[in-house]
């Protein structure tokens, strides 16, 4: 309920002080948001308007008139906030009629939820008395749930209540015979005025007495329209919920299909164009094509005469290969060329140097000794067989 | 609640949006394809001229690996006995020329990969010095007389035997 944003008013009604918790007074033709805070029975708001400057008297007054419904201490709100309803108002605007406020809303809604729904809701039509224990003294409320009137008495002597009560219930006329639930926080059964009322009168009271540790919470009563309008209020913005989900819907369904037109649209226009341009492009390709066919042939035919060729070994290379390899000290006696394979026998002073001579080249796979290299004794040079495997040719 | 109207309004829209969406997506896919086609034609008509030269250059490539392979008229067998006794004679020639003695000769035709090869096994005697002579001759003026195999050996004191097999590709035309 606090408000740090606006300045807020405690009322004492015992001392009769109003402190005001900011500096700053309300302005005029504002708004006063009177809340009554009570203990175990009934948190209620009243928007007030005002049709001049609230003065703190105005307050006092309004304060006067609630004297029943006092609790121990009230605040007072100020808040430029709108409120829009307004169905509880006549039976507090006879209250305030003589005064230049007039209750403009009840805000229900403020009420902390956890006080609100605390308790059974049901219980607290069934009590037509309450009696409560005030500071300054004891609060006697009388509700007529069928006519949803009601009518409050403030009572400081405590002796006084069961007079009180006499009061109320014969203003209701209460019927011969007929029992009276009463909600107390205190077992008034035991005042000695009690049992004579039980006995001068027709009708029956059974009280139930609400123990002091309970805390305990009711919902407001019927005439209060608080769980109905809230009710209301909920279905109908609910409602008015799916209507502009649907609204809004409808107004997006029709922009996307907008879009999607537009995209079709341009995706038809995409169409003729691509077709009319590959109609004219097609004849223009079959030129092309012819050209692309003829070399593709013609490709396939060189490569396939290539790779042929490239089986053929290059024997003058690796004849010439070999020669640079012997020198002139070396001789051959036979040389050949079969199968991805050279073999060279001769004679040389150094064969070793020859094999190593060959390995230099990248143009063979492998050397080495095909046989035991052999020396004669009336010779100086050596016999050796030295084969060569090719690399394999690439096209 | 709900006004049947705007709801049923919406489903309706939906179920229209729904519709559109497919055809869009359809033309979209028809386009696409379409651009795709599009595109590849005017690449290659831009490379037009590219293509022409590439066709040039194999063209040429073409003449150029003609004198490495011989073209043969599709004719029957006798035709073919006749084209292999050609060659052998000028292979024949060839090696007469080149101051070596042929010893020996056997010739075949061989079809491989689609291709019609002339194999001759010759054995040849003479100078080791003019054996080279001669291979590099078929190098140069032969560049169709491909040695696939050799063995040279010593024969006699400056003598060499020289047991050659060379084969000729050949390719059968119309």
């Amino acid at each position: 309920m606090s408000n740090s944003q606006h300045p807020i008013y405690w009322f004492n009604p015992v001392s009769g002080e109003i402190h005001l918790s900011q500096e700053e007074l309300p302005a005029k033709k504002s708004r006063l948001y009177l809340v009554i805070n009570r203990e175990n029975l009934f948190f209620g708001a009243f928007a007030l308007q005002s049709k001049k400057r609230v003065k703190d008297s105005n307050i006092l007054n309004i304060q006067s008139h609630f004297i029943p419904f006092k609790s121990d201490f009230m605040n007072i709100i100020y808040s430029a906030e709108k409120r829009e309803e307004k169905r509880f108002f006549s039976w507090v605007g006879h209250l305030t009629s003589t005064m230049d406020v007039n209750v403009e809303s009840y805000f229900y809604d403020e009420i902390p939820e956890s006080l609100m729904f605390k308790g059974d809701p049901g219980a607290l039509r069934n009590y037509r008395l309450f009696v409560f224990k005030r500071v300054s003294g004891f609060e006697i409320i009388y509700f007529n749930g069928g006519t949803d009137d009601f009518y409050s008495i403030f009572e400081k002597d405590e002796s006084k209540i069961v007079e009180k009560i006499i009061l109320l219930t014969r203003k209701f006329s209460i019927g011969k015979g007929e029992t009276v639930r009463m909600l107390a926080d205190r077992d008034i059964s035991s005042l000695h005025d009690f049992r004579r009322l039980m006995d001068d009168y027709s009708f029956n009271i059974d009280i139930d007495v609400i123990k002091s540790n309970e805390n305990k919470y009711f919902f407001l009563p019927d005439f209060f329209p608080v769980k109905k309008k809230f009710s209301n209020l909920s279905q109908n913005k609910q409602m008015r919920s799916i209507k502009n989900i649907i609204r809004q819907w409808n107004r997006n369904l029709t922009i996307i299909m907008a879009l999607l037109l537009v995209v079709i649209l341009l995706n038809i226009l995409g169409f003729i164009v691509f077709k009319q341009d590959n109609a004219r492009f097609h004849e223009k390709f079959a030129t092309i094509g012819k050209t692309l066919s003829a070399a593709e042939t013609i490709e396939f035919n060189l490569n396939k005469i290539k790779r042929k060729i490239a089986r053929y070994p290059d024997h003058l290379l690796y004849l010439k290969t070999i020669s640079e390899a012997l020198g002139l000290e070396s001789s051959l006696i036979a040389y050949s060329l079969d199968e991805g394979k050279i073999i060279i026998e001769g004679y040389s002073t150094d064969s070793l140097g020859i094999l190593t001579q060959l390995r230099k080249s990248n143009r063979f796979k492998e050397i080495r000794f095909k046989t035991t290299v052999t020396k004669n004794v009336y010779s100086q040079r050596e016999k050796f067989e030295i084969e060569i495997i090719l690399k394999e040719a690439k096209v | 609640m709900v006004k049947g109207n705007g709801f049923k309004g919406m489903i309706i829209k939906i179920a229209a949006a729904v519709v559109l969406v497919v055809i869009a997506a359809v033309l979209f896919y028809v386009n696409k394809s379409l651009m795709r086609e599009n595109k590849k034609m005017i690449k290659y008509i831009k490379n037009e001229e590219a293509f022409k030269q590439d066709l040039d250059n194999l063209r040429k490539s073409e003449g150029l690996f003609s004198q490495y392979i011989v073209r043969i008229k599709k004719g029957n067998k006798a035709d073919r006995e006749k084209i292999k006794s050609d060659y052998i004679n000028e292979l024949l020639q060839l090696v007469e020329t080149s101051n070596l003695k042929v010893d020996s000769y056997r010739s075949q035709i061989e079809e491989k990969d689609g291709f019609v090869i002339f194999k001759y096994n010759i054995t040849i005697v003479g100078d080791f010095v003019q054996a080279i002579r001669f291979f590099s001759r078929l190098q140069k003026e032969a560049k169709y007389i491909y040695i696939a195999k050799y063995n040279i050996e010593l024969y006699l004191e400056k003598s060499t035997r020289m047991a050659l097999t060379v084969e000729i590709v050949g390719v059968e035309t119309q």
